[in-house]
């Protein structure tokens, strides 16, 4: 856990003008070359973490922008850094008090932007550690994770199938009566994702390869020439 | 920079069906959508020299987005507010459970398309609940992700009720609307 990660980006600053005096301006601060060493070596950090099967936090203060009259939250981070390294970031919430809760949101609002990849409530409560243990980060979002990770793959390899099952009876259909058993068998498929649109393109494509259209009229396949009669 | 009465003359025209000639900004996305997918296919000539972030931009953007549907039309047609409403957009990309929009920007602010109706738009309307926003100034390249949870589609559904409410009260804008863009 890194807090903060504003002085996580200027330690890293520091030690980069440190082993390469190019990297820094002069006056204490970052060259351009040094924001783009910055870039690399946070990434290096992310890498480093992902090889030892190990989660990263961060924890940032917040800097207020206005634009107009709405007052915007982002993270406390040197130069344009934050955007960079926000990037890399699966998540990213908002702490705040709601009275007298603590709480975190991984919804983006007009306030400020977040990320919610694993679709949890939009606004979370966060236990008082020194009643519940120091265990909210690990039950809520680690776990989450780690099933949202099980969820994706299983369903990536739905797709796959539906995907392989769909374009084998579409590559072997022939004629347009094949062509419309195959357009019932998209339809009727589970949808998963851009299944069924991936499905369609694929048959479309099929269907031009056999010089076949699509009379919308009538709701089936039709070979060109009886098409243009 | 745009003002108010420049918005309203623009939405204006937009009503009444007017071709606007694309503006500079309108011209560098479409330069930076077409080189993305130019990549993809294998054709991209890199630009090199001062331009090459730019070209690592574009590969960048390339490998989110290859082998993905280009130019997918979305549609849903929906009761809001009192109106039945077709709603209607087109995706650059849509990659397995993502939709991907290709912008760019002269400048970037983490966050800067929290408050875009597009993307729970796009979302509701694919029945897909995940979304990017790829964003290059032609020297950088910054992702923006949502996912479509149901305050964000319930502010979305609001601010279509919203606009349409104001269209109908007002008989500025309810003309040209009602002879363009109502189905009869």
């Amino acid at each position: 856990m890194f807090d903060t990660l504003g002085k996580l980006v200027d330690r890293i600053g520091d030690y980069l003008i440190v082993e390469n005096p190019k990297n820094g301006n002069g006056k204490g601060s970052l060259s351009m070359p040094g924001w783009g060493a910055l870039k690399v070596e946070f990434h290096k950090l992310l890498k480093l973490a992902q090889s030892k099967n190990k989660h990263l936090i961060f924890v940032a203060h917040e800097r207020e922008e206005r634009d107009g009259e709405i007052r915007i939250v982002r993270p406390d981070v040197s130069g344009s850094s934050g955007k960079d390294l926000v990037k890399d970031l699966d998540f990213l919430g908002y702490m705040e008090m709601r009275g007298n809760k603590r709480t975190i949101s991984f919804s983006p609002c007009e306030k400020y932007y977040a990320k919610n990849s694993l679709r949890l409530p939009p606004v979370i409560d966060v236990p008082d550690t020194a009643e519940k243990g120091n265990t909210f980060i690990r039950d809520v979002i680690i776990r989450a994770t780690l099933e949202r990770l099980n969820q994706d793959a299983a369903e990536a390899r739905r797709y796959e199938e539906l995907l392989a099952e769909l374009a084998a009876q579409i590559d072997a259909a022939a004629s347009p009566v094949e062509l419309d058993e195959a357009l019932r068998s998209v339809q009727g498929a589970e949808a998963i994702w851009d299944s069924q649109r991936v499905a369609k393109h694929r048959l479309q494509d099929r269907a031009r390869a056999l010089n076949i259209s699509y009379d919308r009229a009538a709701g089936r396949f039709v070979a060109a020439a009886a098409a243009a009669e | 920079m745009q003002s108010d009465a420049d918005d309203i003359a623009i939405f204006l025209e937009t009503l009444n069906r007017v071709e606007r000639a694309p503006s500079e900004a309108v011209l560098a996305g479409r330069q930076f959508e077409n080189d993305v997918f130019t990549y993809c296919d294998g054709r991209y000539e890199a630009r090199g020299g001062k331009q090459s972030l730019y070209d690592e931009c574009v590969v960048e953007a390339a490998e989110q987005v290859r082998g993905g549907l280009r130019q997918e039309r979305l549609y849903r047609e929906a009761r809001i507010g009192g109106f039945d409403v077709l709603l209607y957009g087109r995706a650059d990309v849509i990659r397995r459970g993502r939709i991907y929009n290709l912008k760019k920007s002269r400048s970037y602010e983490i966050g800067k398309y929290t408050g875009s109706i597009q993307h729970p738009l796009y979302m509701w309307a694919a029945g897909i609940d995940s979304f990017r926003y790829i964003v290059s100034d032609g020297r950088s390249l910054w992702f923006e992700d949502y996912h479509l949870d149901d305050p964000m589609r319930e502010q979305m559904v609001g601010e279509v009720a919203a606009m349409l409410t104001s269209i109908f009260g007002s008989p500025v804008l309810r003309e040209p609307y009602v002879a363009h863009w109502v189905a009869l």
